[in-house]
């Protein structure tokens, strides 16, 4: 059974299997973890870029797997192509273009193993893998995005993407300028600048190409509305009354998105938004069919604190339309690096707390 | 637990690489539930020899991971059988941290090498293990088998120093919250490992068994125990010279006669902070570890194996194989 209950057992290696799951001409290491007493719904761990990510940082997806197999969920998690003992070349990460490859074969190969609805959590990059799943296939009843990235930039480019004003404000802090007396620091702000460099490149290059693109809406650039495949799915059961834990909807702490001189620079070439078109625009469509998705994060992250910014921009809605579909909730500290030794329980627990007010049943 | 639908109850996946000539089985070994997880390249052919790679622990077991990957395949090509292993309390393998212990990891060791010896019809003729992995590795070696260390630690002491500094460290860099009831040296963090039985590394737990039955483990002494011939030892920084601690293990040994290899390749590695912060210098290069087929440690490790078992090989070129059998 799918719920929270007393100390379930805890899953070993006796109930897991090493599986290789195809991938067009490839083949995704993995582990599936069964069920003490399977429940309709399995889970599918998807990790941010990092070298073995069957495990996860902090081996956070083993500790998970094999408590919630003890709760009815069998899962699967896997190495994404060229990284950990698949088969395949690594490619770049795209947060604007997630990959699409591993979530559709794991949540075929699952089918193929009697599991025909899903759970997707992710962390980080992978939490947009999980998203884009989650509005894309109709087999995703649920998703669980573990601090993920709301807007879009490339690859070490978070801080060189900030809007130029925000970044100055940045860079003139006293803690900044301090830093400026440490070599390591030095070369990091380099690295900043010659991003930000790179990136007033591109924009001067595109203005000079040609006119600038009008504001984005949601649908179109919310790459799931465009993806040919299933249509959206049957909305679910409605929406539940939101419980203990998840935050209300609220004005953040600060203003909406920045749209001014300056701003622009994410890897889309679309006018800066702190929470982007295509992180709101899959919840939206989550949230009208019905589907339970739970954003976490860590009150330290970065991402927590660009949400902050511009969760006036959309998400507040999002959160009050999705009358509980959709939860916003958060911890004490930092989450995003998964480099704190309690992570697994402390992810453990948000999961359970919020599969007790979705048991996806 | 039962399963999930019709899961058929098999533990170990295969897959047969035609191009390499090799085939990789990924399965948990070792008896109930206390197996490590364990993956094995054996050739298609008749094995030139057979390796044990040992890896390291907490951040780096992961970061080093594909590498570890790679290498056993390009070892496959090249002929040899070789195992990886996730030893207990990491990776997929059962267990918790805080029942790892150095005695529990070289039995780990150990279990890998009576698996690829069933897997290949040959027992280990090398071991190789990268940082703490290294002291492992020499603990399992027999006399006479060769053993190559890529960037070993000195000892399981420098070792967890290390690591502690390196938690210091980063919280300094990101300011936690509650940083003023932060450990503020290593010497209290190691009285908090005693207090409490476990510390925070990075987001690894270091158990007190750990450290108490890896403390006083040292390179030379592992490595004068187990007379390895021959002996490679790998810094990976090629821009400057050995490091002082471990230029003054290579000396022990060399005046102990075990006459080691020593080779600096390639570029200072970031074991410990890799992924702390985005967008600091160099660290994509850290974080992708994937190797392409000129990497120089990969390329060294696979010509030494070689050499190391046909002393007139320097090429890696497989061993001869029996006419008209498949690759």
């Amino acid at each position: 059974m799918s719920g929270a209950g007393p100390s379930p057992a805890v899953a070993t290696t006796l109930d897991e299997e090493r599986v290789l799951v195809p991938c067009g001409d490839e083949l995704l290491s993995g582990v599936l973890t069964r069920a003490a007493d399977p429940g309709p719904v399995g889970i599918l761990f998807l990790a941010g870029r990092w070298s073995v990510t069957s495990i996860g940082r902090s081996r956070l997806f083993v500790h998970l797997a094999r408590r919630l197999a003890g709760r009815g969920f069998a899962s699967l998690r896997l190495d994404y192509l060229g990284l950990g003992e698949s088969t395949g070349r690594e490619r770049r990460w795209r947060l604007e273009a997630p990959f699409r490859e591993e979530p559709d074969a794991a949540v075929a190969w699952l089918a193929g193993r009697g599991v025909e609805r899903v759970l997707v959590v992710g962390t980080c990059g992978g939490a947009r893998l999980a998203l884009d799943a989650a509005a894309r296939l109709p087999a995703v009843v649920g998703a669980v995005l573990l601090a993920p990235p709301v807007r879009e930039y490339a690859k070490g480019e978070r801080t060189s993407s900030l809007p130029v004003a925000e970044f100055l404000r940045r860079g003139l802090r006293p803690a900044v300028l301090a830093g400026l007396a440490d070599r390591r620091a030095r070369r990091r702000y380099a690295h900043h600048l010659r991003g930000l460099a790179r990136r007033l490149r591109r924009r001067a290059r595109a203005r000079l190409a040609g006119p600038p693109g009008g504001r984005t809406s949601a649908a179109s650039a919310d790459p799931a509305s465009q993806a040919p495949g299933p249509g959206p799915q049957a909305p679910g059961p409605g929406p539940q009354a939101p419980g203990p834990g998840p935050q209300a909807p609220g004005p953040g702490p600060q203003g909406s998105r920045s749209s001014g001189p300056g701003a622009g620079g994410q890897t889309t070439g679309e006018p800066f938004e702190w929470v982007s078109r295509r992180f709101l625009g899959p919840l939206e469509r989550l949230a009208e069919r019905g589907v339970p998705v739970l954003v976490f994060f860590g009150e330290d992250d970065a991402y927590y604190r660009e949400l902050c910014r511009g969760r006036a921009g959309g998400f507040d809605d999002l959160l009050a339309r999705g009358a509980g579909v959709v939860e916003l909730v958060t911890v004490p500290g930092r989450f995003h690096a998964l480099a704190q030794a309690d992570i697994g329980p402390v992810t453990l627990a948000a999961v359970e707390d919020w599969l007790t007010r979705h048991p996806l049943a | 637990m039962t399963g999930v639908g019709a899961v058929p109850a098999s533990a170990t996946a295969r897959r047969h690489d035609e191009a390499g000539g090799w085939t990789e089985v990924l399965g948990f070994v070792g008896p109930g539930s206390q197996r490590i997880a364990a993956c094995a390249v054996v050739p298609d052919g008749a094995c030139r020899g057979a390796v044990v790679v040992c890896p390291s622990l907490f951040n780096e077991f992961l970061k080093n991971a594909r590498r570890e990957v790679e290498l056993a395949r390009a070892l496959g090509g090249a002929g040899f059988a070789v195992v990886r292993l996730h030893y207990r309390g990491t990776g997929h393998a059962d267990g918790e941290p805080t029942d790892t212990a150095y005695p529990a990891m070289v039995a780990d060791a150990h279990l890998a090498g009576s698996w690829l010896a069933e897997l290949a019809g040959l027992a280990p003729t090398a071991y190789l293990g990268t940082r703490f992995g290294a002291l492992v590795a020499a603990s399992v070696a027999g006399p006479g088998a060769a053993l190559a260390l890529v960037e070993p630690v000195v000892s399981g002491a420098a070792f967890f120093s290390e690591g502690l500094t390196a938690r210091l460290f980063a919280a300094g860099i990101h300011r936690r919250s509650g940083a003023g009831g932060e450990p503020r040296s290593v010497a209290e963090l190691t009285a908090e490992l005693e207090r409490t039985g476990a510390v925070d590394v990075l987001g690894y737990t270091l158990g007190l068994e750990l450290h108490r039955s890896a403390a006083e483990v040292t390179l030379v002494a592992e490595v004068g125990r187990a007379r390895p011939r021959p002996l490679l030892v790998v810094q990976l920084d090629a821009a400057r010279p050995l490091r002082a601690g471990l230029a003054e293990a290579v000396a022990t040994l060399t005046r102990a006669g075990l006459d080691p290899e020593v080779d600096r390749l390639g570029a200072k590695e970031q074991w410990w902070l890799a992924e702390e912060r985005e967008g600091a210098p160099g660290e994509a290069e850290n974080r992708a570890q994937g190797l392409d087929a000129d990497d120089p440690l990969l390329t060294r490790l696979v010509r030494w194996m070689a050499a190391a078992h046909d002393p007139g090989d320097q090429g890696g070129a497989p061993a001869p194989r029996p006419e008209g059998e498949p690759r």
